[in-house]
C-alpha cells in the first residue's frame, strides 16, 4: 500500500507553521486563518483516513499495521559495532487512528479556542503547530528513534507556550512540566539504546550485524540477538531484578509520568493551572495520551514477559490515582486545578484496564483515552469561558449561574455528568469496559483481585461526589458573583463558542449512546495487542 | 413481528419526543406534551391487549462482541401501562400546578426524559441496559428534584438525593458486573440460580443494597424527604408511583439470583422500614413529609412481600400504591398550589396552618379521602387487596418458618396498619376538618380541568371494585391476567388476620379523630414539643448522622489527602530540585574557589617568580639567547646518550 497520507497528516501543520513566516506579526487575522486551514487539512485527511481504513486487516500485532511509509533515513557503518539504521517508519493501526482523529479535531479546536489571542499571535501558532506535527508523529511512528523524536519535540513548543503565554506562576510551571517529562524522556532513551544494541538482524552478505530502532522488530522475539542484555532469555541482572524488568520498568516510569500517574503528577495541576486555555486543553486530551499510547505501543509491547509479571502492580497504581486524584479534586477551590486533579483520577482507570490483560479492559482503556480526550477538553474549555469573562476560576466566587447563563450550564450540565460517568454519555463506556475486563479477569484467573474494582467503583462516587458539589455551588442557587465590574461581561456563550462546544458535545453523546463506531475499528487491534501481550499468559 | 418492534419503539420513544417538542415551543408545551403522553398510554393499553404472555425481544450489538436486548413480556407490560398513565395524569396535572412558572419547557423536556428512562427501565432485557436506564433515571430525576434551583435548599437537596443514589447505584453496578463476570451472559430472562458460593453471596449483597437505595429502604431512606422539594406533581410521578418502585421490580426481575437466606434478611429490612417509615410519618408537621415517609413505608412492605416470596402481591402492591399515592401527592399538590395563591407564606406545606379546607377544595378532599381509605387498606378499596394479600403472605410464610422469631414480622405489619391509619386520619383531620387555621379568608377558585380530572380519574382507579368484585374474598382476575398467579393462602387464620387487620385500622382512624378531631391543635403542639417526637420526626437523625459526620469526615479525608500534594509531594520534588540547585552553586564556588583559583594562583606563583627574576637578571636578551640554545644543545646530547 503505498500512500503518503500518513505523512500529509503529520507535516501539514508543519507547513502552516512555515507559511506563516510569510506573514508578519501584526496581520493577525490572516495568521490565524491559515492556521486554522491547515489544522482543517488535517482534519479531514485523518477523516479521511478513517474513511479507508480496514478495521480487520492483518492477523498479527506485527502485520496489522497500515499505510506504511518506510524509508531509510539515516544509515551508516560503525565498523565491529555492525552498522547504525533509523528509519522514517510510520504505520497507523486500530489503537493509533482514533488517537489521530482526535489530535487533529482538538488541534483545530484549539485554533479556535485561541482565536482571541492578541500577543505574539505569529509565535504562537507557529509552536502550536508545530506541537501538532510532533504530537501527531509520537502516534504515528514505527521506529523508536522517530518516536523519541517526536516525543522530545513536544516539550519544547509546550514549554514556551506555557511559559509565555500563560498566567502569572508560568515559568514556575513550564520548568516543572519540562524537567518531570524530561527525567520521563531520559529513562525512555536509556532503554532505547539498550534495545538498539539487542535488536537486529544479521547481513547475510556481510556478515555483519545490522542494527535499528524498529519497533516492530523489537516487539518480536525472533530479533533479539542472542546473549545480548535485554533478549528473552537474558540472565543479566540490574540490583537483582531481571535486566528486561527493569528495562519495562523504565519505560514505564518515562511513559507514567506523562500519564500521569501519583506521585508524579504534580506538574500536572501546575502546568494546567497556569497554562491558556487551549493549551490547557492540548495538555489534557492529547499530551497525557502520549502516556497512555507509549505504555500500550511501547513498553507493553515490548516487554509482555515483564509486563504481565508487574500487572498487578500496574493496576495498583491505577486504583492509587483514581482515588487519590478524586480526593483531591474534591478539595480543590480552583475549578481549572479541581479538573486537572480529576485528569489524574480517570487516568487511572487505563492501568486498571492496561493491568487486566484482557481484550475488554484494553479496549476500556483505550477508549477512556479518547473519552477523555473529548470530555477533558470540553472540561477546559468550560473553565476558559469563566475565565474569559472574568480573569477568576476560583469555585466560590460564583453562584447561580444556571440563572444568568443558561446555554453554559447546559453544556456544563451534560460535560460534567459525562465525566462522572453517567450512562449514556462518553465516559461511562471506558469505566464499564475496563471494570468488566477487571471483574471477569478476577473471575477467571485471579489475575487482578476484586478489590482492585470495588475501589475502583468506589473512585466514581467521589468522582460523582465533587462534580454535583461545584455545579450545586457555582451553578444553581441564587445568582451571585463576587466582583461587580464582572457583572457585564457575564453573557452567555458566544457563536464562536458554541462552535468549539458543538462537536465536543456530539462526540460525548454519540460515543457515549453508540460506542461500536469506534471500537469497531479498534476492536481487531485490541484483540491482536492482547494476543501479543498475553501471549504468556496461557503458558503461566 | 415487525410491527411489535415499531409499537414498543414508539412507546419508549414518544415521551422523549413530547418534551423536546414541548421544549420546542414553549407556549403550548404542557398541552403538546400531554398529547404525546397520551398516545404512549393508548399505545401501552393497546399492546397489553394482545400480548399473550410470550416474550417480545429485541437485541442488539452494542459493544463488540457485547449484546444487549430488550424484552417485555405481560408483567412489564402492565408496569409500562401504569407508568404511561401515571405520567400522563401527571403532565395534566402539571399543566394547573406550573401555570405560573415561566419555564415550563424545561420542566416538560426532563419530565418527558423521565418517562422515556423509566420505559426503558421496565423494558430492558440486559443487566447493562437496566443499569443504564436506572441511571438515567436517577438523572432526570435530579434534574426535576432541582427544578426550582435558584433556592439554593433545592439544590443541596437535589445532590443529596442524587448522591445517596449514587452509592447504592454504584454497589449495584459492582454486583452487576461480578455477575457478569461469573459466566453469564447478562440476559435478565435467561438468568439462573447462582452457584452457592462466597462471590454468590457478595453478589446478592451488592444488588440488595442497589435495590434499598432506589426504592429509599432503610439505611437509605433519607434521600426521599429532601426530594420532595420537587415540584409536587414530580413527587408523585417519580417519589411515590415509579422510580422508587424501580427496586421492587429489580428484585422481581432477580429473584432468582438471591439465596433463601439473603431474602430473609431482604423482608427484615422491609418490615424494619416500614415500621420506621410509618412511625416518622406519624411525627410529621409537613403536608407533603407525611406522604413521602408513608411511601417509605409501603415500599417496605413491599420489599418484604418479595423478602417472603410473595412476589405477585408485593408487585400488585406496587400497582395499587401507584395509584392511590399518586392521587394522594397530586391532592397535596391541589391543596399546596391552592395555599400559595389564597395565603401565601414561606411555608405552604405546614398543616399546623392549614384547615377546613374541605368546603373550599371539594373535589380534592373527595379524592383524597377515597386514596387515604386505599393506603390505610379498607374494604372496597384497592389498597385493601394488596395490603392483606401481603400481611397473609408473611403470616404464611413465619407459619413455615423454623425460627419463633419469624412472627415478628407479621405482627409488625399488623401494627404498622394501625400507625398507617393514624397518621392518615391525623393529615386528613388537620388539613380538611375543623377550620382554617391561616390568617387570610379563604375564597373558592375557579376549577380548572387538568386539576380535577387527574385526581379523580387517580382516586376512581384506587377503588377495590376493578380487581375484585367481592370487597372479602374471591379470585383476584386482574392478577391472574397480569402475573398467572391466585392469593392461594389458606387456613383457619386467614378470616381473624383480615379481620384484625380491619379492627387495628379502625382503630387508629378513632385514635386519630381522639387527638386531633376533637381537640385539634392543642394536642398537636404539645405533641410536638415532646422530645421523642422531635427525634422520631427528624427521622431518628440518620439524614443529620450522613450529614454531620459522615460526609464531613470525607471533606476531611479530601482535604488531608490534597495536603498530601502541597505538604509532601510538592515540598519533597521541589527540595530534590533547590538541592541540585545548591549542589550546581557548590559546583560553581567550587569553580570558581578551587578550580580558578589554583589556576590564578598558579599564575600569580609564575608572576611573582617572573618578577623576582627579571629583578636577578636586567634584560640581555642576545646572551639569554646564546645560553638557551647551549642549554638545548646539552639536553639533546645528554638524552642522546641517555636513551
Amino acid at each position: 500500500m503505498s500512500s503518503y497520507i500518513l505523512s500529509l497528516i503529520i507535516w501539514m501543520p508543519l507547513l502552516g507553521a512555515f507559511t506563516l513566516l510569510f506573514f508578519n506579526e501584526r496581520q493577525t487575522s490572516g495568521i490565524k486563518i491559515v492556521a486554522l486551514i491547515f489544522s482543517l487539512i488535517q482534519l479531514l485527511f485523518s477523516i479521511g483516513l478513517v474513511w479507508r481504513f480496514d478495521p480487520n486487516y492483518g492477523d498479527h500485532l506485527l502485520t496489522s499495521f497500515q499505510f506504511v511509509e518506510k524509508f531509510s533515513w539515516i544509515s551508516m557503518s560503525l565498523g565491529s559495532f555492525g552498522s547504525f539504521n533509523i528509519d522514517y517508519h510510520l504505520g497507523v493501526d486500530g489503537m493509533s487512528l482514533w488517537l489521530v482523529v482526535l489530535s487533529s479535531l482538538i488541534t483545530v479546536l484549539g485554533v479556535l479556542a485561541s482565536w482571541k489571542l492578541k500577543q505574539q499571535v505569529r509565535s504562537y501558532f507557529m509552536l502550536y503547530l508545530l506541537l501538532s506535527t510532533s504530537i501527531v508523529g509520537c502516534f504515528l511512528a514505527l521506529d523508536f528513534f522517530l518516536f523519541y523524536l517526536f516525543f522530545e519535540l513536544v516539550l519544547l513548543p509546550m514549554f514556551f507556550l506555557i511559559g509565555l503565554w500563560g498566567g502569572p506562576r508560568r515559568s514556575y510551571a513550564s520548568i516543572k512540566f519540562f524537567i518531570y517529562t524530561l527525567v520521563g524522556s531520559l529513562l525512555i532513551l536509556v532503554v532505547m539504546i539498550a534495545l538498539y544494541l539487542s535488536v537486529g538482524v544479521l547481513d547475510p552478505t556481510s556478515e555483519m550485524m545490522i542494527h535499528s530502532f524498529n519497533l516492530l522488530h523489537m516487539m518480536d522475539s525472533n530479533y533479539f540477538i542472542e546473549g545480548s542484555s535485554l533478549a528473552k532469555d537474558s540472565v543479566l541482572t540490574f540490583m537483582g531484578m531481571p535486566l528486561r524488568a527493569v528495562a519495562f520498568l523504565a519505560l514505564f516510569l518515562g511513559f507514567a509520568i506523562k500519564l500521569p500517574i501519583v506521585p508524579f503528577h504534580t506538574w500536572l495541576p501546575d502546568a494546567h493551572v497556569e497554562a491558556a486555555t487551549p493549551i490547557s486543553v492540548i495538555l489534557a486530551a492529547l499530551l497525557l495520551k502520549l502516556g497512555g499510547y507509549g505504555l500500550y505501543r511501547i513498553a507493553f509491547s515490548i516487554f509482555p514477559d515483564a509486563a504481565l509479571h508487574f500487572g498487578y502492580y500496574i493496576a495498583i497504581f491505577g486504583v492509587l490515582a483514581i482515588i487519590y486524584g478524586g480526593l483531591n479534586a474534591m478539595a480543590q477551590n480552583d475549578l481549572k486545578r479541581m479538573i486537572a486533579y480529576s485528569s489524574i483520577s480517570h487516568m487511572g482507570f487505563v492501568l486498571i484496564g492496561l493491568g487486566s490483560f484482557t481484550v475488554e479492559g484494553a479496549a476500556g482503556g483505550m477508549f477512556q483515552m479518547i473519552a477523555h480526550g473529548f470530555i477533558s477538553a470540553a472540561l477546559f474549555l468550560i473553565v476558559g469561558v469563566l475565565y474569559d469573562r472574568t480573569q477568576n476560576r476560583k469555585i466560590e466566587n460564583f453562584s447561580g449561574l444556571a440563572t444568568k447563563l443558561p446555554g453554559y450550564s447546559f453544556v456544563v450540565m451534560i460535560v460534567f455528568f459525562a465525566s462522572l460517568g453517567l450512562p449514556g454519555l462518553a465516559g461511562f463506556v471506558g469505566e464499564l469496559l475496563v471494570l468488566m475486563g477487571a471483574f471477569n479477569v478476577s473471575a477467571v484467573d485471579g489475575m487482578l483481585p476484586n478489590w482492585i474494582g470495588i475501589v475502583a467503583v468506589m473512585g466514581l462516587l467521589i468522582t460523582a461526589a465533587y462534580y454535583l458539589w461545584t455545579i450545586q455551588r457555582m451553578f444553581l442557587g441564587k445568582y451571585w458573583v463576587r466582583e461587580h465590574s464582572w457583572e457585564p461581561k457575564m453573557k452567555d456563550l458566544e457563536i464562536r463558542e458554541w462552535l468549539i462546544f458543538t462537536p465536543l458535545i456530539l462526540g460525548i453523546v454519540v460515543l457515549g449512546m453508540y460506542p461500536k463506531i469506534i471500537l469497531d475499528t479498534m476492536n481487531h487491534s485490541i484483540e491482536l495487542f492482547i494476543a501479543h501481550v498475553g501471549d504468556l499468559k496461557i503458558k503461566l | 413481528m415487525i410491527m411489535e418492534d415499531y409499537l414498543l419503539a414508539l412507546i419508549l420513544l414518544l415521551p422523549l419526543l413530547g418534551g423536546i417538542m414541548a421544549y420546542t415551543i414553549p407556549s403550548k408545551s404542557g398541552i403538546i406534551a400531554s398529547i404525546f403522553l397520551s398516545l404512549t398510554t393508548i399505545l401501552a393499553g393497546y399492546y397489553l391487549s394482545f400480548v399473550q404472555g410470550t416474550l417480545w425481544m429485541f437485541q442488539f450489538e452494542w459493544l463488540p462482541g457485547f449484546v444487549m436486548g430488550f424484552a417485555v413480556d405481560r408483567s412489564s407490560a402492565v408496569l409500562i401501562l401504569l407508568v404511561s398513565l401515571i405520567s400522563f395524569l401527571v403532565h395534566l396535572f402539571s399543566i394547573f400546578y406550573l401555570s405560573e412558572d415561566v419555564h415550563k419547557d424545561r420542566y416538560y423536556l426532563k419530565l418527558g426524559f423521565f418517562t422515556f428512562s423509566m420505559l426503558g427501565l421496565l423494558m430492558s432485557d440486559h443487566l447493562i441496559l437496566l443499569f443504564i436506564f436506572w441511571e438515567l433515571v436517577g438523572f432526570s430525576s435530579y434534574l426535576l428534584i432541582i427544578f426550582w434551583f435558584q433556592d439554593v435548599k433545592n439544590a443541596i437537596a437535589g445532590r443529596i438525593a442524587f448522591m445517596t443514589n449514587r452509592i447504592a447505584d454504584l454497589i449495584l453496578f459492582m454486583g452487576l458486573l461480578m455477575l457478569l463476570g461469573s459466566g453469564n451472559d447478562g440476559f435478565i430472562s435467561s438468568l439462573g440460580p447462582l452457584p452457592e458460593n462466597d462471590s454468590s453471596t457478595a453478589i446478592g449483597i451488592c444488588l440488595l443494597i442497589g435495590v434499598l437505595g432506589k426504592s429509599a429502604q432503610f439505611p437509605f431512606f433519607t434521600w426521599l424527604p429532601h426530594a420532595m422539594v420537587g415540584p409536587t406533581p414530580i413527587s408523585a410521578l417519580i417519589h411515590a408511583a415509579t422510580m422508587v418502585a424501580a427496586g421492587v421490580y429489580l428484585l422481581f426481575r432477580l429473584f432468582i439470583v438471591f439465596d433463601p437466606y439473603l431474602l430473609d434478611w431482604i423482608a427484615s429490612l422491609g418490615i424494619i422500614t416500614a415500621f420506621l417509615g410509618a412511625l416518622i410519618a406519624a411525627c410529621q408537621t409537613d403536608m407533603k413529609a407525611v406522604l413521602a415517609y408513608s411511601t417509605i413505608s409501603q415500599l417496605g412492605y413491599m420489599v418484604m412481600g418479595m423478602g417472603v416470596g410473595a412476589y405477585d402481591m408485593a408487585l400488585f402492591h406496587l400497582w395499587t400504591h401507584a395509584f392511590f399515592k399518586a392521587g394522594l401527592f397530586l391532592c397535596a399538590g391541589s391543596v399546596i398550589h391552592y395555599l400559595s395563591i389564597q395565603d401565601p407564606t414561606t411555608a405552604p406545606q405546614d398543616m399546623r396552618r392549614m384547615g377546613g379546607l374541605k368546603s373550599y377544595l371539594p373535589i380534592t378532599f373527595w379524592s383524597y379521602l377515597v386514596c387515604m381509605m386505599a393506603l390505610v387498606g379498607l374494604p372496597f378499596f384497592s389498597g385493601f387487596l394488596s395490603k392483606e394479600g401481603i400481611i397473609l403472605g408473611v403470616f404464611s410464610w413465619a407459619m413455615q418458618s423454623e425460627n419463633g422469631l419469624a412472627f415478628a414480622l407479621p405482627i409488625t405489619a399488623l401494627g404498622i396498619s394501625f400507625l398507617t391509619a393514624y397518621y392518615m386520619g391525623k393529615q386528613l383531620l388537620l388539613v380538611f376538618f375543623g377550620s382554617y387555621r391561616g390568617e387570610k379568608s379563604l375564597k373558592m377558585l375557579q376549577k380548572s380541568w387538568t386539576e380535577i380530572l387527574p385526581i379523580s380519574v387517580l382516586a376512581i382507579l384506587s377503588l377495590g371494585v376493578f380487581y375484585r368484585i367481592h370487597p372479602l374474598g374471591g379470585d383476584l382476575n386482574f392478577l391472574e391476567y397480569w402475573l398467572g398467579t391466585q392469593p392461594k393462602v389458606e387456613g383457619s387464620w386467614v378470616t381473624p388476620m383480615i379481620g384484625s387487620s380491619i379492627l387495628l385500622v379502625l382503630l387508629g382512624l378513632g385514635f386519630s379523630y381522639w387527638t386531633y378531631g376533637r381537640q385539634g391543635m392543642r394536642k398537636m403542639k404539645s405533641f410536638n414539643s415532646s422530645r421523642l417526637s422531635i427525634f422520631v420526626q427528624n427521622g431518628f437523625y440518620l439524614d443529620k448522622f450522613y450529614m454531620g459526620i459522615l460526609v464531613p469526615s470525607f471533606d476531611w479525608l479530601a482535604f488531608k489527602t490534597s495536603k498530601v500534594d502541597t505538604v509532601l509531594i510538592n515540598p519533597f520534588f521541589n527540595k530534590i530540585s533547590v538541592s541540585i540547585v545548591v549542589l550546581s552553586k557548590v559546583t560553581d564556588l567550587f569553580d570558581r574557589l578551587i578550580v580558578d583559583g589554583l589556576i590564578s594562583l598558579i599564575k600569580s606563583v609564575v608572576q611573582i617568580l617572573g618578577s623576582m627574576f627579571t629583578k636577578f637578571h636586567p634584560a640581555r636578551v642576545q646572551i639569554h639567547f646564546v645560553s638557551a640554545i647551549i642549554g638545548l644543545v646539552i639536553i639533546l646530547v645528554w638524552l642522546k646518550f641517555a636513551l
